[in-house]
Order: C-alpha cells, then sequence, then structure tokens
C-alpha cells in the first residue's frame, strides 16, 4: 500500500512533503471542498513536489451547479496541468467533462457516498479511458473492498486516518449568525445537539458551503498491517488541522513498524478519539427493523380488502377491494389484524351501502357485515385458501 | 409538451387522491426498493391496481428504485423490475450507476435519474443521457434558469423540485444518521439531525456561542414559478412527500393543477395567486422559501426553530362512497358532532362547505356526533366524489 495526503494550506506543505508520502492531493479554494491555496500556490507546491519526485494530483471535487460549473471549468482550463500527474473529481459532470475534454489527463474519481455495489462501480469504471484510482466510501467494510479490488481494474484508495465527513451542503450556515457577514471567509463551529448521541461536531463553512465532520475521527492504523498487504493500492491520512499535521512523525513511525503499545500510548495523547469506522461491520439492513411500518403487509394472493369500522356488538365496516370472484356468505374468511393476530372465521350478514341485505358480493365497495369479536380497524380480509 | 405535476404517493389511497386531484403522474416506492424506509410502500399487488387506476385517468405511474443498493439486493432486481415492466409500470426512478446498469440490461423500462445521483449541470445529465436515461431529476440545489439551459442544450427530460421539504445537504451527501444512529439516511434512514437544536461554539471567538437551528431548511415552494417552469421547458414538476397526509397531497395537487392550468387560456376562471398562497398555507408546514429555484439559497432559507402544527385546517377524512340512494359515505379520522361545519374539497374549482345537520352511522341510525376511525354517512350532495378530502377548520391540539 502506498500512502497519500491533501495539502490544503501553504503551512500544511513543509511539514507533510517528507518521505512518507508518494502522493499529494492539492486542495486549492477555488476547486476543493476544503483547500485554501490560491490557484497560483496550488501550481507553485506541485513544481516543488515534481522536483522531489512526488505524485501531484489537482483535488477538483467540489459538486456544481451549472453556473458554479462554468466558473470553475474557466479556472481549470486555465491551470497548466502538465503540472500534475491526475485529476480528482468527484461530481459525475466533472468526470464526465474530464473524460470527454481531457482524455489524455488521469483522473481519479471519488465514489463516498452511495455506490455500495460492484456493478455501480464497474460501472464508473468503463466510463473513463484514463481512470487510474477509484476512491471508495468509508461505509464500505475492509471484507468488501478488498473483494471488489480483485474485479476491479482500477487502483483503489481508501482513507485510513482524519476526519469524517457527514454533510456536505452548498448553503452558508454559520454565516448568518455573524452580526456582519463574513464574506468568503473560513468560518469554524462546534455545534452540540441534546437531541444527537454525539457531541461536539466540527462545522466549517467557507465560499463553497457548509461541512459537518464527526466529533471522533477516523484511524486504521490498527489495522495498517492488514491493509499492507491487502489489494487495496492506496490509503489516504486527512491530515488537515494542526493536530493531525503535527502527528505525522508518529503515524508514519507507526505505518512502517506498528506497535501496539506505541499506537495506544498515540490515541491516549491525541486530542480527538479515534474509532474504526465501518472497517469491519458488516452493514446490513437490520437498522431497518424498527423503522419499517409496523402494519401488517398486505399479500396479494386471496385478498379481500380491509375494515374500516368496527362498531361493536353491532357491526364491521369492510372495504372490499378486491373481489374477482364471488364471495358469499358462509364462505372462510382470514381476518389479519394489525398487530398480526389472525382469525379464521365465515361472515352471516352482509349489507350494501344502500342498506340493502344481499347473500353475495360481486364487486368492490364498502359492505356492512355482521360484528366479529377481536376485530379492529384495519385488519386485512383474505379468502381462506386452505392452507 | 405541457409540465407534468408528479405527486408522491404513500400508499394506494394517496395514489387515488393525488390521480384524482389532478396529478398527470404519481411516484411510489416499492417494498423492497424505494428510499423512503418508513413510506408505506407498495406491494406488487398494489402497484398493479394504482397502474391501473391512473392509466385508465390518463395519469402515469414511476416506481422509485433509489437507494444505494448492496450487492446482495442488486442480484433480486431483475426479476423486480420485469414484473414492473410488464405491469405498465411508466419508469423507474435511479440514483445509483448499479442499479442504472442493471435495469438496462434487464428491460425497456424508461428510467428516469433521481436528485440523488448528483444532477447538477449539463455534464452530468449528458452523461446520463449517454447512457439512455430518459428523464434527469435535477438537484434541489439548481436554479430555474440554469435548469432552462440544461434542458435546452441536453435534450434530455428535465424533472425539478417544486414543493415541499428540503434536505439541507446536497442530495446524498449527509450521513449525520448513518454514524450517529446507524442508520442510512441514503436509504431511508434519516434521522432528520438537521432539525435538531444546535449550540454552536464558533472558533477564535469569531462569535459567541449560540443555540440554534442553523442546519434547518424551510420547505420549499414554488407555486409563484410555475410560469418560469413552463417558459424553462421544465417537463415535470415534483411534489415532495410521500410520507405526508392525504390533506397536504390534495392541497398541493389541487393548488399546482390549478396554476398549471391558468397558464392555459380558456381554462375558465383560475384562482388568484393569492388564493393558491393561502391554499397552501392551509396545513401544517414550516416557513416558505423559493429556495434555489430562483437563485443562491440565502440564509432566509434556514428554518431557525422549532417545527410546531400550525395552518387553518385539519382533515377530517375522506369520501368513501358517494351515491345518489346511499348519500355520502366518509371515513372519519377526526371527531364530528351535528353542527359542525366541514369543507369537502373538490378535485377542482370550489370546495363546498356544509354546517351537518343530519348525521346517521353506517347502519343508518341517526347520530349527534362520530369518534374517530368511523363510518359516517350524510345526505347526499351532486359534485362531491369518491377520494375528496374533508377537512375542517381548527388544529389537532
Ligand atoms: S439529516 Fe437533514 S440534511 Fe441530512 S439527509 Fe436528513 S434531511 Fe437531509
Amino acid at each position: 500500500m502506498r500512502y497519500n495526503c491533501p495539502i490544503s494550506s501553504l503551512q500544511n506543505e513543509t511539514e507533510l512533503s517528507g518521505d512518507f508520502f508518494d502522493e499529494f492531493l492539492l486542495e486549492s479554494s477555488d476547486l476543493s471542498r476544503v483547500g485554501s491555496l490560491c490557484v497560483e500556490e496550488m501550481c507553485g507546491v506541485a513544481r516543488g513536489l515534481n522536483q522531489l519526485g512526488k505524485r501531484v494530483v489537482l483535488v477538483w471535487d467540489l459538486l456544481m451547479t451549472q453556473s458554479v460549473f462554468e466558473k470553475k471549468q474557466l479556472i481549470f482550463e486555465a491551470i497548466d496541468l502538465t503540472l500534475f500527474d491526475a485529476v480528482r473529481v468527484s461530481d459525475p459532470g466533472a468526470y464526465h467533462y474530464l473524460n470527454t475534454k481531457f482524455p489524455n489527463t488521469a483522473v481519479q474519481l471519488v465514489l463516498d457516498n452511495g455506490n455500495h455495489n460492484l456493478a455501480g462501480i464497474l460501472g464508473w469504471e468503463k466510463l473513463s479511458g484514463n481512470l487510474e484510482r477509484l476512491v471508495l466510501s468509508s461505509q464500505l467494510p475492509f471484507n468488501i473492498i478488498t473483494q471488489y479490488c480483485i474485479n476491479l481494474s482500477t487502483d483503489v484508495e481508501i482513507q485510513i486516518f482524519g476526519k469524517i465527513p457527514l454533510f456536505y451542503s452548498p448553503r452558508k450556515l454559520l454565516n448568518s449568525h455573524l452580526e456582519q457577514a463574513s464574506g468568503s471567509a473560513l468560518l469554524e463551529a462546534v455545534g452540540t445537539s441534546e437531541e444527537s448521541p454525539h457531541k461536539g461536531f466540527t462545522i466549517l463553512e467557507n465560499e463553497h458551503g457548509t461541512f459537518m465532520y464527526h466529533p471522533k475521527e477516523l484511524s486504521l492504523m490498527d489495522r495498517i498491517e492488514k491493509l499492507n498487504v491487502s489489494k487495496i493500492k492506496w490509503g489516504r491520512f486527512d491530515l488537515r488541522h494542526p493536530h493531525q499535521v503535527s502527528s505525522v512523525g508518529v503515524l508514519e513511525e507507526l505505518v512502517s513498524n506498528f506497535s501496539a503499545s506505541a499506537y495506544r500510548e498515540f490515541r491516549e495523547s491525541y486530542s480527538h478519539q479515534l474509532i474504526r469506522g465501518f472497517f469491519e461491520v458488516n452493514k446490513t439492513d437490520a437498522q431497518f427493523k424498527n423503522l419499517v411500518n409496523r402494519k401488517v403487509q398486505r399479500k396479494d394472493e386471496n385478498y379481500l380488502g380491509e375494515i374500516a369500522e368496527v362498531k361493536k356488538e353491532r357491526y364491521l365496516g369492510i372495504d372490499i377491494k378486491k373481489c374477482e370472484g364471488t364471495l358469499r356468505l358462509g364462505q372462510k374468511v382470514l381476518i389479519k389484524t394489525p398487530d398480526g393476530k389472525e382469525l379464521l372465521t365465515s361472515f352471516k350478514k352482509c349489507f350494501d351501502v344502500d342498506g340493502v341485505e344481499i347473500q353475495t358480493i360481486t364487486k368492490p365497495g364498502l359492505y356492512r357485515f355482521n360484528f366479529i369479536p377481536k376485530t379492529s380497524k384495519k385488519s386485512q380480509i383474505y379468502l381462506y385458501s386452505g392452507e | 409538451m405541457s409540465l407534468e405535476l408528479l405527486a408522491p404517493a404513500g400508499d394506494l389511497e394517496k395514489l387515488k387522491v393525488g390521480v384524482m386531484y389532478g396529478a398527470d403522474a404519481v411516484y411510489l416506492g416499492g417494498e423492497n426498493f424505494g428510499l423512503r424506509a418508513r413510506a408505506g410502500n407498495f406491494t406488487l399487488e398494489e402497484i398493479k391496481e394504482g397502474v391501473e387506476f391512473a392509466h385508465l385517468r390518463n395519469a402515469k405511474v414511476y416506481v422509485v428504485l433509489n437507494s444505494f443498493l448492496f450487492d446482495n439486493e442488486i442480484q433480486k432486481l431483475p426479476e423486480f423490475v420485469t414484473y414492473l415492466e410488464q405491469m405498465g409500470v411508466d419508469a423507474v426512478i435511479v440514483s445509483d450507476m448499479g442499479v442504472f446498469q442493471t435495469v438496462k440490461s434487464s428491460c425497456n423500462i424508461d428510467i428516469h435519474v433521481s436528485t440523488q445521483a448528483s444532477c447538477l449541470n449539463e455534464s452530468t445529465v449528458s452523461l446520463w443521457k449517454s447512457l439512455g436515461a430518459k428523464r434527469v431529476i435535477l438537484g434541489r440545489e439548481v436554479s430555474i434558469t440554469e435548469a432552462k439551459k440544461i434542458r435546452q442544450n441536453c435534450g434530455i427530460e428535465v424533472e425539478m423540485f417544486s414543493h415541499g421539504s428540503l434536505c439541507m445537504a446536497y442530495s446524498g451527501h449527509c450521513v449525520i444518521s448513518n454514524y450517529t444512529g446507524g442508520r442510512d439516511s441514503n436509504r431511508g434512514g434519516c434521522a432528520h439531525s438537521c432539525r435538531f437544536e444546535y449550540s454552536l461554539d464558533f472558533k477564535n471567538n469569531q462569535k459567541q456561542s449560540k443555540k440554534s437551528f442553523f442546519m434547518s431548511s424551510k420547505d420549499l415552494n414554488g407555486i409563484e414559478l410555475v410560469d418560469q417552469f413552463e417558459d424553462a421547458s421544465i417537463d415535470s414538476l415534483k411534489i415532495e412527500g410521500r410520507m405526508k397526509t392525504a390533506l397536504y397531497l390534495a392541497t398541493v395537487v389541487k393548488s399546482y393543477r390549478a396554476a398549471i392550468d391558468s397558464l392555459k387560456t380558456a381554462e375558465g376562471p383560475a384562482p388568484s395567486p393569492q388564493e393558491l398562497d393561502h391554499e397552501l398555507r392551509s396545513f401544517s408546514h414550516r416557513d416558505y422559501t423559493a429556495g434555489g429555484l430562483s437563485g443562491e439559497f440565502g440564509s432566509e432559507s434556514v428554518y431557525d426553530r422549532e417545527h410546531g402544527l400550525c395552518g387553518d385546517y385539519m382533515i377530517i377524512g375522506s369520501i368513501k362512497n358517494a351515491s345518489a340512494q346511499s348519500g355520502l359515505v366518509l371515513e372519519v379520522r377526526n371527531g364530528l358532532k351535528l353542527g359542525d361545519k366541514i369543507e369537502i374539497m373538490t378535485f377542482k374549482g370550489k370546495n363546498i362547505e356544509i354546517e351537518l345537520d343530519q348525521m346517521f352511522d353506517f347502519a343508518d341510525v341517526p347520530i349527534e356526533s362520530i369518534n374517530p376511525n368511523q363510518l359516517l354517512k350524510i345526505p347526499y350532495i351532486e359534485e362531491v366524489n369518491t377520494h375528496n378530502i374533508v377537512r375542517k377548520m381548527g388544529r389537532l391540539s
């Protein structure tokens, strides 16, 4: 595995450009979500890193509405692309634009949220003739990513260390809280809600909008040996903040010579709690068990309708919705209550909506049947099939 | 070409309400693949019934497949979409490249690309067009002016959100619930963390700490921009809210229908913009914003307070049967008594206000009051139809 790291400001450049990283992701304020290099600075840094023999990537990871895209296109087209080994994009439009207008430029595609299936990732892969890297979602577990690596012909990158992005909005959400609008200056706050189990979300606002990060940071450092022998080719260290940048020496040491005790010490002294995120989580839909409607799902076979009213000791108002044949009094029906109970019964009396007593029902509509105890509104009625 | 009005169908009943109040098309979720985990997703038989009902009334049905699927789920997709195609579903809505590719290779059903797929610019739209999409649903951040350009230059159908709740993040780019509640917001598990109140501590004393609903968005309301949508050749206007009430649905669909129809002349007297605006404020909603439709989202688009109940009307129920012989049968959701004034929302035109002077239970016995969840019979009124929604001035306590 090789390692890379963003350079988002000039301050970070000197501290990060040692031997540890093989590749640098240069983040300008114009084209990247959270970078603060101006384009000239970015090109200057690129030149310097080129001389050191490092790989250099131009980050263009903004999401862009049409008018923003047009402006960014002009900025992008004025940049000397020979300074960069590749361009990293996230917006599908930027990806398509590079593939069609700059077919000789190597592309790195960020597939951060969603894209949790191989068919989709392969679909994105085949759209480019010059795709050199797929940056996969931090929500994909290790076993799945390694499986994907076998099937993909492009190198894969994952995040190993750093802040976990949670939210990206084009709206400026902090600015309105200042007495004087701050223009495009960077605003930073820590947000805590009593309704959230997590406290202390970092919130950044810049000219591109507002970004929120998890209070804890991602660290896969104690899985670094496993990662190093995996098919994942690139590991990213998102070191943008001073407390992260100042840790680069320890992180480098841990990567080249991991020791559990050294890592424990690092964790204890690090300013933020560290988590492994979804790295070893078996992502399933178990979470939805509590979410899906508790209503008993309608089965289609033999379905007749549902109870619209229960008038205790007097009648049931039933909305017959499906009546393909004829429903006769005395025929066995199965009533499924919303809480899952089943009653096998038959109706003895029936009146149509006009109050006329009938023996058979041949068309959908509202009907009044004799009262049946233990039923409730929304109970489903099925013709009993004997099974 | 005329502007399509696209309404949410949270269940079969709401599908019928949406169509009857004038939606040209409805969108719904199938049991397994719809984004809204908590919306009443449809069984196959319900979809079939919904398609038959809608097609009979010249309305289309789109089925939402827009959750980001895992590998094991993708495998089940071809059978499902083939069945949808056989049932006559008009299109599926997808957001995931894997789902897109799988649908494309399984059948010939039309594909609409969801806003979840970050459809924000011409280049993205051209990409989806080149892959065979029939329509793209633009992100809520795209203005009508931008959409016009996209529509003109890409030559593919364009759908835009016009009404309803707004997600504060770029669609698909908020995973707060994933990390804080183990619920994938891109698969319908959003815990609405953006609606929470946060205390904000600004760094470097940029500002004193403050409590605020800083991430909560106002609701979108684009009814006054209907002529601009039309002028921009937008193909479809989408109303958000598969989980919202039938009252919301009937009111919003009826209002937008009137606004769209008023663009065509010779349709008789149209309700004034003030009347439509008043209608859209008649049910509980957050303050409205035109959002990004007319430009960038400004700070006024933030709904910096808790969402309390508002609106002048509450739902009373819906008409289940209307015939001269048996009268009107109303499924009552909120109690009523003799002397109450109710308003029956007709599908088009003026609503009918009546004072209840006769009430009968479902066995035709006269009654003086009725509790929720019962069937009420009242005398027949000619202009009233099955699926009409009934409302009443007042608020639930
Ligand atoms: S929490 Fe808010 S911003 Fe995030 S997905 Fe849910 S609605 Fe959107």
